[in-house]
């Protein structure tokens, strides 16, 4: 284990988010199997109370849970002196087992813990709970991967050894070795993957203002915002984060939030996850427009989520075309990936 | 008025710089400053991070890359097309290496390297490079080095066995 203050704080915000977590969840379990907003019995008081405890208590927990993220990302960066090989948080998530498969989760469960919020802040406008099963099933749904989360960050973080030798990402996400996902995605050809990222951009930005204006489309602009942040993330693997570092072979995701790159990486990745969570967002809640204590006001926190995550794509797409604008790497030559 | 004392210092300094660089080394003469943004066009490092481990390569046309290692160097010149795209080998005009000891540019062509020893450069196992037998011997002995070879018997093969050493 290295006692960075980082690891620790990793590590203590994954604890604590996971005991509060499984707190809720045993509340949570219980408002699912008793809860009968009729009833004037001492339990159904008692959960009423209680729900208001356990949401705002989540809430915190999940917004912990959207920022670490971006701590772990962080954490992986500034522990790259200690290996030797890495120059990235690439080479340091390499340095166990456990290390990119803590990645993975943290994105599933940062989209997940968006949902949530977003599913508790409709629920928190109706007067008579309207949605307080929903969000509890939801809740039973997401705490495993979060307490799996903390189980496999414990293994990455406590039994990282500071002798190993890592790759560094040059070799993770290179573009001739098609080995492992990073290379694979590495080797896709820069030029089409360019041609699709854009023209994926530009429907999902017309079904997002479409959506929004006509009120139709609504699903397949949730569907196409979930893509379009699959299609981004390729993208940025194998030609934009070329344009960004201006060398023909470089295609590390994780260089990019170095402070060299003028932390772009952090920005993009921001939006990018914003975009996808809103996106989702209106998918979710667009099944309860038609409850009754709701009507009013769920219309208008559809429309305000789809602004955002239209907005949120189309400055990701803004700043991306002024670095492949600005760059002076040229991709016209028939490279040999 | 006094002139603040960090002012003086910050003009000796250079001077002193200056004064120490008279009588250096040849390699000395033509070499470009390393920026904080040059990075090593195999890997992709920041190159200003690893002083001790810098390699150059100059090319004809004035263009000059730097990397965080001889390993890296010499990926680059048995494939230089693919890293600089244009450029082959053969348009290469001078290329330096770091000694580990002396901690100075050296010519690549003329140095000796140690393979397979316990030091470990940026980028894992490298090619310590050496000015003199005798210094590149005596490191060999120090740090379980495997063997001393000259520029022109690395091969791919030699670089590819150091990246798969664990």
């Amino acid at each position: 284990m290295i006692l960075h203050p980082t690891v620790i704080a990793n590590l203590l915000a994954a604890y604590i988010s996971s005991f509060m977590l499984v707190y809720a969840a045993y509340y949570g379990a219980q408002i699912l199997k008793h809860w009968n907003i009729e009833s004037g019995e001492e339990l159904q008081l008692i959960l009423e109370r209680k729900t208001y405890l356990i949401s705002t208590l989540l809430s915190y927990v999940f917004g912990l849970q959207l920022l670490s993220l971006f701590l772990f990302i962080f954490t992986a960066d500034s522990l790259t002196p200690l290996f030797v090989g890495a120059m990235c948080a690439a080479g340091t998530l390499n340095v166990d087992a456990f290390g990119y498969p803590t990645l993975v989760l943290k994105i599933v469960n940062f989209i997940l813990a968006g949902l949530w919020l977003v599913l508790n802040h409709a629920d928190n406008q109706g007067y008579d709970y309207p949605l307080i099963k929903k969000k509890y099933l939801l809740l039973a749904f997401v705490s495993p991967f979060i307490v799996l989360e903390t189980v496999l960050e414990s293994a990455y973080f406590l039994g990282m050894q500071a002798d190993v030798i890592t790759s560094c990402c040059g070799s993770l996400f290179s573009g001739e070795k098609v080995t492992g996902l990073g290379s694979e995605i590495a080797s896709l050809p820069a030029r089409q993957m360019l041609w699709i990222f854009y023209v994926a951009m530009l429907s999902t930005l017309a079904c997002g203002v479409f959506f929004y204006l006509k009120d139709k489309g609504g699903y397949l602009y949730a569907l196409l915002s979930l893509v379009m942040f699959i299609i981004s993330l390729a993208a940025i693997v194998s030609v934009i984060s070329l344009y960004i570092y201006e060398l023909p072979t470089h295609h590390c995701p994780f260089c990019i939030i170095m402070e060299e790159y003028g932390y772009i990486g952090y920005l993009l990745y921001i939006l990018l996850f914003g975009a996808v969570v809103s996106g989702l967002g209106c998918g979710v809640l667009i099944p309860f427009r038609e409850v009754e204590s709701l009507k009013q006001v769920l219309n208008g926190f559809i429309g305000k989520l789809t602004l955002a995550s239209v907005l949120l794509y189309a400055v990701f797409t803004a700043f991306v075309t002024y670095e492949i604008a600005t760059s002076s790497l040229v991709l016209s030559y028939e490279v040999v990936y | 008025m006094k002139t603040k004392p960090y002012l003086q210092i910050s003009f000796w300094i250079p001077v002193l710089l200056l004064l120490l660089s008279i009588g250096n080394s040849y390699a000395e003469d033509q070499k470009i400053e390393i920026k904080k943004a040059d990075r090593c066009p195999v890997c992709g490092m920041f190159v200003y991070k690893y002083p001790k481990w810098v390699a150059q390569i100059y090319f004809k046309d004035g263009s000059a890359y730097f990397y965080d290692g001889a390993k890296d160097m010499f990926k680059h010149i048995f494939n230089t097309a693919k890293y600089t795209v244009g450029k082959t080998a053969e348009m290469m005009t001078e290329i330096y290496v770091t000694d580990y000891y002396e901690v100075e540019l050296i010519d690549a062509k003329s140095a000796f390297y140690v393979i397979g020893s316990d030091v470990l450069g940026p980028m894992g196992h490298e090619l310590l490079p050496f000015k003199d037998q005798e210094a590149a011997q005596e490191f060999m002995e120090d740090h379980k080095g495997k063997s001393i070879i000259r520029y022109q018997d690395v091969t791919p093969t030699i670089i590819e066995s150091l990246d798969r050493r664990e």
